[in-house]
């Protein structure tokens, strides 16, 4: 077990040096990152032979610190390190010509430690403790990108502040009223006590919907997307708003009593219907690549609430394995759409989509890895992101009144196709010459389209992995 | 190793592989790339010849790869996929030849035979699938790798004809997505079986088993480009001549046909389509495609469009034998799916080498052709006689057992929409005929001089020349049997003698 | 031979033709072969497309000759109809085309009903492809509609024959004297094989049938009266003598059984009869028309024009009075005036005959080059074939003798003296017809057109596309919704949720 606790350690260890040694930077945290990935694919593999662990760092056992360790955590444990990865690896390849500040190093080292921190453990402080400092690091790997960038950080602070208060207000009403942040322990107290987990439950929603960037609240993320580096836009709509989700996913399939989760059911599915819709309809319109992504990014994470949403009211295992599965997908292909879009921008130089026209001819590498990553947006088979709509689909259809959901889950899969191929259709223009030198390195493409490939290997890969979560 | 069972995966990957390495080639590597492609072909060939005397001797090819939970990948040689995998795997043979030809000199040539074979691959694996949820991702497939091809050229125009294939095509998809998905929720995906599988739903689904096969029917219509459906085919006609003789012949028309023939054989089957009084809905369809196909090609003065709105109404040909639910009419439409791709293909490739070599694309240009490009001439006049269905070619087989079907299925009215049919192919190509053979020859718009030899090219004459003797041998040598009716035939036995 | 037609098309089956098909397909094969010997030096022009038509048609038209199937037939058919438009066309200007292109609409037409009709048929023997089996499956109006129109209109008797007198003028003569000759024949040939003798409902449709017979040879020998071009003249003396045969066709069909046999040589003697008779006509026009002849070719055109008119000796004389005599003794309802309806008919076709020898002799030694030795062969083994037919075509030999008799002889010249005596007066008092009856044009090269314009529809001009207005509301709510609702929505957020904790302490 004290693989995954290293695994901890590691990034926070080349964080601290990497800003003692400024200059080696780069390589201690990409070092730190190749180095969790052998380590949390044997903890994955154990935990997945053995059952999950519980983490007893303090000998009580009721201590602050029951962390617990289970297949789930194991495999977004993973991800979230194999991404990290990438994008450092991709930031390596080409940093000192994309002019990317040193800061990115240790900044984006901390953001692993506190991802795994949130996924590890299972209370209330903790989260709120990691996701705090999750969400001023992100703005700090915002405002990497210089003084345009000054605005969309503030705003981007101000309201992950307001954000993180409401999930305060909420951890705090339910301690006062169980006397716990323990999830495990809350769950009992609510399950027995008479109190009203109620306001505490919305506020935290509130929170969460806040900070990742839910419909009607994401206002704020286009902006920040626009003006942040690449690498920062990929960690971003990769990892950062995924914790909030995760969150949102644990305190409601663990905390809602019943008639909670009726009224919870209702909302979620109404606000991921509006965000498949209104935010595929704002990618179909953006006139510029990183903001149509970006809009992208509200529209799928409405797959993620409208799995919710069933699941509060189904209860199918298939829903909960394809919300999990709309993470991990999403994760990946926004990270592979992220990086190709950065490097092409960098090297075609612009930043409108017209700079796409003849990308297939100029930079093809680059180009495959945006549509392929698309085509796990879409839901094509046989990427994750049609593995995840697959069961969603399913159960759906046999329980006919839930029909509106599937016209929805239609005309956002539409929506999706759209923006997708609005894009890869522009690469195919016959390309203008370039300049004679004009030469794009591979190296950063092909990292650009590793996690593109990885997210259409989920699906050769999905009977474990649905094994692996849960069901 | 089972090697049996590993057969059709190897028709599959015989040409991904190839494709996948030609991606990453120079273009300049003229010689390995040709030898890649070829040799994918002819290895692939040779594969699809052995597996059809399999298939023909009653053996099983059966290969399965873990997918989604309950529904694996299945790879299933049966006797209706052969038809379309020997189908696409020599007509792939002869456009391989042409595109080689067609392309010579011309940028972007690796990137185009790489999704060349991806093409392939999806079609044959289309083909081959064993299940719905397998079908279904090689439809998907199938589109992606189809669009490339299709805005070859990166011209506006083209772009805007691939935005409108998307659009179209990839709506289908989600719905085909969604109809399958549907099915599978009731019963699972089992593995295509003739008679079908849904009866034991009838019973109590028959609602929702109409409104899985009104989906699946909309997300294959687009491709097979049933009347509402098919705006994206004519626009498509700007592709290069190979891909829009592929695409009209063999990959993506025939990709929706032959989806519509499982659905309703292997899927629904034929009783549970006549309790659930499906058929006629289908055979409606097909015959205002029909007839709203040849009515438009009137109309066409642009020669790739006119063969373009042709395709509309002939494809539906194959949905309407099927739909009809009859054995007689089923061998009319089965077989249509082989004629109709043999004649189309020769079409396409004989307008090809005209636009190629002397740069004629309207109709008024084709004026004393004939003299100009005889052999071309002939193969297009062969083609076209084929199309109207005269007798001695193959399309006058496709015909006569569609009609014959009809009258025996109890459609009696199908015969007039065939007739009409007929006699509108007849207003259609028979002008051009006489503009290639009986009018003098006008200056050519932009003459090329391809060859001191032959009339163009020799590897572009020779696809249309062996494509439309194949229209005139699949016409006179019938009884044969190696002949696409011989093999309808054995289809048409082993779908109807379930029990 | 049933080894080999496993491998053809589903039921294809041949035969050696017996009994009279061996002369139908004798005469077929040989005007084939000297429209060819004839065509050898003559067709200078287009030679390739003249062959190619040539060799294709003769093929299809032998075909159908020998299949014993529906589809083998169909084949040779179609074959034969198309291939012929490239004869038809041959010339290549501008009459050529209209006649070609009507032939071909007609031909098609004939085709799809021929088509349907066949498969009908078929249908109802349940699959049954061989023409044999058709014979015990009783036709439906529908079929027997479907038939007689997909036929008729190749076998070109009135009303169906308005593409004929088009077609023959503009094909090359060797063409037109297979056209008229053989191709045509095969319609009726079709007829024949396809409509099984004693159905109840053709037998009911018999009267009519030879009602349209009989007017069919009245009509198309007043009209050819009408024309001033020799190969027009000859055209409508097919659509005239069609007439008749479709006569003899009506009399198969209406005798009994026992009397079928006779029937059939008859229908045979008189397809013969004109076959020979009409192409040699025809090579004689084009002759004419452009060469200069010697005197013996004068012998060679007048023979075939007394055979034509039934004069005693002549082949014409035979199947004539065999025809006569076939319908005194037929089983049909008798047609009031019959006997005088037949001398009326062959008064006309002297007259006729009169008229296309005034043509002829207007053009008689014109300059030009002299007839190739070929073209004089084959014009030549024509004519001494229809002279010889009294000899060689046994079946109707008693006829023939019979057409000897006296009374015969007097009942096959009276017309043909009226007609001189007409044709006499008339050239006498140099009586003209009024402008508007001379060479009546024909309305069917107007529907033609209206038919054409139909399929070959100018294409027209695309509206402009425009920038829709909803365009440039969306780019300006974007730009609100992206920079200016963003605090107030901020500071609504916090006051909300301010409340909310003052509401909570409270």
């Amino acid at each position: 077990m004290s693989l995954v606790l290293v695994a901890l350690a590691l990034p926070l260890l080349a964080a601290v040096l990497a800003l003692c040694w400024r200059r080696q930077a780069a390589w201690l945290v990409w070092l730190a990152a190749l180095l969790n990935l052998p380590l949390l694919a044997v903890a994955l593999w154990q935990v997945v032979t053995s059952g999950s662990q519980p983490l007893l760092l303090s000998s009580t056992e009721t201590g602050l610190l029951n962390w617990q360790l289970t297949p789930l955590t194991a495999l977004l444990m993973l991800l979230v390190a194999s991404i990290h990865f990438l994008v450092a690896s991709y930031s390596l390849s080409q940093w000192r010509f994309a002019g990317l500040s040193l800061y990115f190093w240790p900044l984006a080292a901390l953001v692993q430690s506190l991802f795994f921190v949130l996924l590890l453990s299972a209370d209330l402080l903790f989260w709120y403790l990691s996701m705090e400092l999750l969400g001023l690091v992100a703005v700090a790997l915002v405002l990497l990108a210089g003084k345009k960038a000054w605005q969309a950080a503030l705003r981007y602070l101000l309201l992950s502040l307001a954000g993180s208060l409401c999930f305060l207000l909420g951890v705090a009403l339910l301690y006062t009223q169980y006397g716990s942040f323990a999830l495990s322990e809350l769950t009992l107290g609510i399950a027995e006590s008479s109190g009203d987990p109620r306001l505490a439950l919305w506020l935290m929603t509130l929170g969460l919907m806040l900070k990742a960037a839910l419909w009607p609240l994401h206002w704020w993320l286009p902006a920040a997307h626009l003006v942040a580096p690449a690498a920062v836009s990929a960690l971003h709509a990769g990892l950062i708003i995924k914790a909030p989700l995760f969150l949102l996913w644990m305190l409601w399939s663990q905390l809602a009593t019943p008639a909670i989760a009726e009224v919870g059911s209702v909302w979620f599915l109404l606000t991921g219907s509006l965000a498949l819709l209104a935010g595929g309809w704002s990618a179909l319109r953006a006139p510029l690549p990183k903001l149509m992504i970006a809009h992208s990014t509200v529209a799928q994470l409405g797959y993620g609430l409208l799995a919710l949403g069933l699941m509060l009211s189904l209860a199918e295992p298939a829903l909960e394995q394809a919300f999990w599965l709309f993470i991990m997908a999403h994760a990946l292909a926004k990270a592979a759409a992220f990086l190709a879009i950065g490097e092409m921008q960098l090297r075609l130089g612009g930043k409108r989509l017209t700079t796409f026209r003849g990308a297939s001819q100029t930079m093809p590498l680059a180009m495959f890895a945006l549509a392929v990553a698309g085509g796990s947006l879409i839901g094509l088979p046989p990427s994750g992101g049609f593995l995840a709509k697959w069961q969603l689909l399913v159960p759906l259809w046999q329980q006919s009144q839930y029909w509106p959901v599937l016209l929805v889950i239609l005309l956002g899969t539409l929506l999706s196709a759209g923006y997708v191929f609005r894009l890869v259709v522009l690469a195919f223009y016959r390309a203008r010459p370039r300049p004679a030198g004009f030469k794009a390195p591979v190296l950063p493409q092909w990292l650009a389209l590793m996690p593109a490939l990885l997210v259409w290997g989920l699906a050769l890969f999905s009977l474990p992995l649905l094994h692996w979560l849960g069901g | 190793m089972d090697w049996n069972s590993w057969l059709p995966l190897w028709i599959v990957l015989s040409s991904l592989l190839p494709g996948l390495l030609i991606f990453t080639l120079a273009e300049d590597r003229y010689v390995l790339r040709t030898s890649l492609n070829m040799g994918g072909v002819l290895l692939k060939l040779g594969l699809v010849g052995w597996m059809w005397q399999g298939v023909k001797a009653g053996q099983d090819y059966y290969f399965e790869l873990p997918f989604l939970p309950g529904a694996p990948l299945v790879l299933h040689g049966d006797a209706l996929s052969m038809q379309f995998v020997l189908l696409s795997s020599v007509l792939w043979c002869v456009t391989t030849l042409y595109a080689i030809g067609y392309l010579e000199g011309s940028p972007l040539r690796s990137r185009f035979f790489g999704y060349f074979n991806l093409c392939v691959s999806a079609t044959v694996g289309l083909a081959l699938s064993g299940n719905l949820v397998s079908f279904v991702l090689f439809y998907e497939l199938l589109t992606l790798a189809t669009f490339p091809l299709v805005v070859h050229r990166g011209t506006a125009a083209a772009l805007k004809a691939g935005r409108r294939y998307l659009a179209y095509t990839l709506t289908g998809g989600t719905v085909l997505l969604f109809g399958a998905a549907l099915l599978h929720s009731l019963i699972g995906s089992p593995v295509f079986m003739p008679g079908g599988y849904l009866q034991p739903l009838l019973a109590e689904h028959s609602g929702v088993l109409t409104l899985a096969f009104v989906l699946l029917i909309a997300g294959l219509g687009v491709k097979a480009a049933l009347l509402p459906l098919h705006g994206w085919l004519p626009e498509a006609m700007v592709a290069p001549a190979p891909v829009s003789a592929l695409l009209h012949a063999v990959a993506v028309v025939k990709a929706g046909a032959f989806g519509i023939v499982r659905v309703v054989y292997d899927v629904f089957g034929v009783e549970v389509m006549q309790q659930l009084d499906l058929g006629w809905l289908l055979v409606v369809l097909a015959s205002s495609t029909i007839l709203y196909g040849s009515w438009r090609a009137l109309q066409q003065q642009d020669l790739k469009r006119r063969l373009a709105y042709s395709t509309v109404s002939q494809v539906s040909y194959v949905t309407l034998g099927v739909a009809m639910l009859g054995p007689v009419a089923a061998i009319g439409g089965l077989v249509h799916l082989v004629h109709q791709g043999v004649m189309k293909i020769t079409l396409f490739f004989c307008a090809g080498n005209f636009a190629e070599t002397l740069g004629i694309h309207k109709i008024q240009e084709l004026n004393g052709v004939g003299r100009r490009m005889p052999l071309s001439s002939t193969a297009f006049t062969l083609g076209a006689a084929g199309m109207i269905g005269l007798p001695a070619t193959a399309g006058m087989l496709s015909k006569w057992y569609l009609a014959t079907g009809a009258l025996e299925a109890g459609y009696p009215w199908v015969l007039l929409v065939l007739l009409g049919s007929s006699a509108m192919n007849a207003m259609y190509f028979l002008p051009l005929l006489y503009r290639i053979w009986f009018l003098p020859a006008a200056p050519w718009p932009q003459e090329r001089v391809l060859s001191n030899r032959f009339e163009t090219h020799w590897m572009l004459l020779l696809p249309p020349v062996l494509t439309a003797a194949l229209v005139l041998l699949m016409g006179l040598l019938a009884g044969t049997d190696i002949s696409p009716l011989s093999w309808s035939k054995l289809i048409v036995e082993r779908e109807f003698s379930y029990d | 031979m049933t080894e080999w037609t496993l491998w053809l098309w589903p039921g294809a089956s041949y035969a050696l033709p017996q009994g009279p098909m061996v002369f139908w397909f004798g005469f077929s094969l040989l005007l084939w072969c000297c429209a060819a010997l004839y065509s050898m030096q003559t067709i200078q022009s287009r030679k390739t497309l003249y062959w190619i038509s040539f060799v294709l048609a003769m093929l299809g038209n032998l075909q159908l000759l020998l299949a014993q199937d529906v589809l083998g037939f169909y084949l040779g058919f179609a074959l034969m109809s198309l291939s012929a438009y490239g004869l038809v066309i041959h010339r290549g200007d501008k009459t050529a085309r209209q006649a070609g292109r009507l032939y071909l609409q007609l031909a098609i037409l004939g085709e799809l009903l021929l088509f349907a009709g066949l498969l009908l048929r078929v249908d109802a023997a349940e699959g049954a492809l061989l023409i044999a089996n058709l014979q015990t499956i009783e036709l439906t109006p529908l079929t027997l509609t479907l038939l007689l129109l997909g036929l008729g209109l190749k076998a070109g008797f009135f009303p169906l024959h308005i593409w004929l007198p088009l077609a023959h003028p503009a094909a090359p003569v060797a063409a037109s004297a297979v056209l008229s000759g053989a191709m045509i024949k095969a319609g009726l040939l079709g007829l024949w094989q396809f409509l099984p003798a004693q159905d109840p409902l053709l037998v009911s449709w018999l009267p009519g049938l030879a009602l349209l017979a009989l007017g069919s040879a009245l009509f198309g020998a007043l009209i050819a009266l009408l024309h001033q071009s020799s190969k027009v003249v000859l055209a409508y003396s097919s659509v005239s003598q069609m007439g008749y045969m479709l006569l003899a066709l009506v009399l198969y069909w209406a005798s009994p059984p026992e009397l079928q046999t006779a029937a059939a040589w008859l229908l045979v003697g008189y397809c013969c009869h004109h076959a020979l008779l009409k192409s040699a006509l025809f090579l004689a026009a084009g002759s004419v028309n452009h060469y200069r002849l010697s005197t013996w070719h004068g012998a060679l055109l007048l023979w075939p024009l007394l055979s034509l008119v039934a004069l005693p000796f002549s082949s014409g004389a035979m199947v004539k009075y065999g025809l006569k005599q076939g319908l005194s003794e037929s089983s049909l309802p008798a047609l009031p005036l019959l006997d005088a309806l037949l001398a009326f008919g062959a008064l006309c076709t002297a007259l006729l005959a009169l008229h296309w020898l005034r043509l002829a002799k207007a053009q008689w030694q014109l300059p030009g080059p002299s007839l190739p030795g070929t073209a004089s062969l084959a014009w030549g083994i024509l004519v001494l074939a229809s002279l010889s037919m009294p000899g060689w075509f046994a079946a109707l030999r008693p006829q023939w003798l019979a057409s000897l008799s006296f009374s015969a002889v007097l009942a096959a010249l009276w017309p043909v003296a009226l007609a001189l005596l007409l044709h006499w007066g008339w050239q006498r008092s140099g009586w003209q017809l009024a402008a508007a009856w001379q060479q009546p044009r024909s309305p069917a090269l107007g529907w033609s057109l209206w038919l054409k314009a139909g399929y070959q529809s100018r294409s027209r001009a695309l509206p402009e596309l425009r920038l829709p207005a909803w365009r440039q509301s969306e780019r300006w709510l974007n730009r609100r919704l992206a920079t200016e609702s963003l605090l107030p929505g901020v500071c609504a957020l916090l006051l909300s949720l301010l409340l909310l904790l003052w509401l909570l302490s409270g």
